[in-house]
């Protein structure tokens, strides 16, 4: 991986997005069906928040016990919008920019997923976990030990 | 704003930390929208709280009653906790009070979940009410109450306030406080006393969806309260989920009857900045309201965003449906008096088509 390429080298191209008028069992089926961490809130591409799965997560707050909480849980989840449990005001990337400016950015904070914004509209989404893939991808990964 | 007279003093103890700042900061605005005028004192005097016996501070003292405030991730529920605990004693002033009856199925927890949010909304306070309608024996005429149910529910209740009490997201005190009451008795007379002792601004009460909807407001405890309340009653259907007050349909007949009603449906509207759209249930015998409808919405909302239309009665059902699917409706209005537009309900060959309407909650408003 060049880390002195362009995020959009590596960034995962159109996400999953909801509307912050979408539920949060909206989100859950998100999460539960295709296995990713963040999804970016928009309206026609344009980003006004994010949910990850912690934020879903401290929703839920933890696991359940039996089949009645399960049916309360799954109300909640319908009676309450992505909108409540977003975070607002979240840094951005161009897609222009260098994957190593991505990694400053997550060694510094504590967030795993940067929304990729051009021109005003979502067009990625860049994460931990994208760079972890493009890492392991390099032949260094597997070179063996002398 | 009116205030209540009350001389006793609310202590906040504490060390003046942004903590101690935060619970005295809270009170003062909860009690002043309560339009309670209690005194709230800070006391940084950690000596004196010694020598009363006081093991923790923060804490607040009202009436000789001590609340500890937790520290860290139990600050905030322990703060909403002493909060309610202080207004509840005055039932909570003048915080507009929303009346939720639950019997713990899924349709009446749907109903509380979308009242709670509806209430945050709002910024009224949420009542929880259970009445346990006791299995009666007649040995002497006198009925016994199963203690043990009676604790269950009452236990089933405590733990459903709880859950939602919980969910105030990043803003502690935005969302709605919740209180509740266990009541014995018959349920539509408990209900009904309860919304005259709270002076509730309205009820909200789940019903079944589909098919079994129209027959279902009718069932006793429904009616008895729809027809009875004094306040608007929201009927909130299975599985409608809250999303905000952006379009309200109000089913129009004829002027003098609507206009009684008009003050409650501008109130809610106006609360959420909804647009109205007036649908005219049109039977042909008398002409077309609307436009004195509009007007007298207008003095009374006059940034209302007012929307009219007309349905045929020959099949009103479609033609409501219709209207809320292409408009995207969020509830629909109507008063307890249309006599016609029930009858219309009542009829089976329409309760399908009505299907699509009765996801939407419905907000009886009364005269």
């Amino acid at each position: 991986m060049n880390l002195l390429g362009p995020i959009s080298e590596i960034m995962t191209k159109a996400p999953f997005t909801l509307t912050p008028s979408a539920t949060i069992g909206d989100a859950a089926k998100i999460f539960d069906k295709h296995k990713v961490h963040h999804i970016p809130i928009a309206i026609d591409n344009t980003l006004l928040g994010i949910v990850s799965m912690s934020d879903y997560l401290f929703f839920r707050r933890g696991f359940l016990d039996d089949r009645d909480d399960e049916k309360i849980e799954n109300i909640r989840m319908n009676n309450y919008e992505v909108s409540y449990i977003m975070t607002k005001g979240i840094a951005t990337m161009n897609s222009d920019e260098r994957i190593n400016i991505a990694l400053e950015i997550f060694k510094e904070n504590l967030f795993h997923a940067i929304p990729v914004v051009d021109k005003g509209e979502l067009v990625g989404i860049i994460t931990t976990h994208d760079i972890i893939i493009n890492l392991a991808k390099d032949n260094e990964a597997y070179a063996e030990y002398d | 704003m009116k205030h209540m007279q009350n001389t006793t003093e609310i202590k906040v103890l504490g060390t003046g930390t942004s903590k101690h700042q935060m619970i005295t900061s809270v009170l003062k605005e909860y009690l002043n929208k309560a339009g309670l005028s209690i005194p709230v004192n800070d006391y940084t005097d950690i000596d004196s709280f010694l020598k009363d016996g006081i093991e923790s501070v923060p804490a607040v003292i009202y009436k000789d009653q001590v609340y500890n405030i937790g520290r860290n991730g139990s600050f905030n529920k322990s703060l909403r906790k002493v909060v309610s605990a202080i207004l509840k004693d005055s039932n909570f002033g003048l915080i507009e009070k929303i009346v939720i009856p639950v019997d713990f199925s899924d349709i009446s927890t749907n109903a509380f979940a979308y009242g709670h949010r509806l209430a945050t909304d709002l910024g009224a306070i949420t009542k929880a009410i259970h009445v346990f309608f006791p299995s009666a024996r007649e040995v002497t005429e006198a009925a016994t109450v199963d203690i043990d149910v009676a604790k269950l529910k009452e236990s089933y209740l405590e733990d459903l306030v709880a859950t939602f009490d919980s969910d105030w997201g990043s803003d502690l005190m935005r969302v709605s406080l919740i209180d509740s009451e266990f009541r014995t008795g018959f349920p539509g007379d408990e209900i009904l006393d309860s919304i005259e002792a709270n002076d509730a601004s309205l009820t909200i009460m789940g019903t079944t969806g589909q098919t079994g909807f129209i027959r279902k407001w009718f069932g006793s405890v429904s009616t008895k309260v729809m027809n009875e309340s004094p306040s608007p009653v929201l009927l909130v259907p299975e599985g409608a989920s809250y999303k905000g007050i952006y379009k309200i349909a109000y089913a129009y007949e004829d002027i003098e009857q609507d206009k009684a009603v008009l003050g409650d449906l501008v109130s809610i509207a106006e609360k959420f900045g909804a647009e109205i759209h007036l649908i005219h249930v049109e039977d042909g015998s008398t002409p077309d309201p609307g436009y004195y409808i509009t007007e007298l919405i207008s003095q009374l909302y006059p940034t209302a965003l007012i929307t009219t239309a007309s349905i045929k009665s020959d099949d009103i059902a479609q033609g409501i449906s219709d209207y809320c699917i292409n408009h995207n409706m969020d509830l629909i209005s109507l008063s307890t008096h249309k006599k016609k537009f029930f009858e219309h309900l009542y009829d089976d060959n329409i309760s399908e088509k009505m299907a699509v309407v009765s996801k939407l909650p419905l907000l009886i408003l009364k005269k």
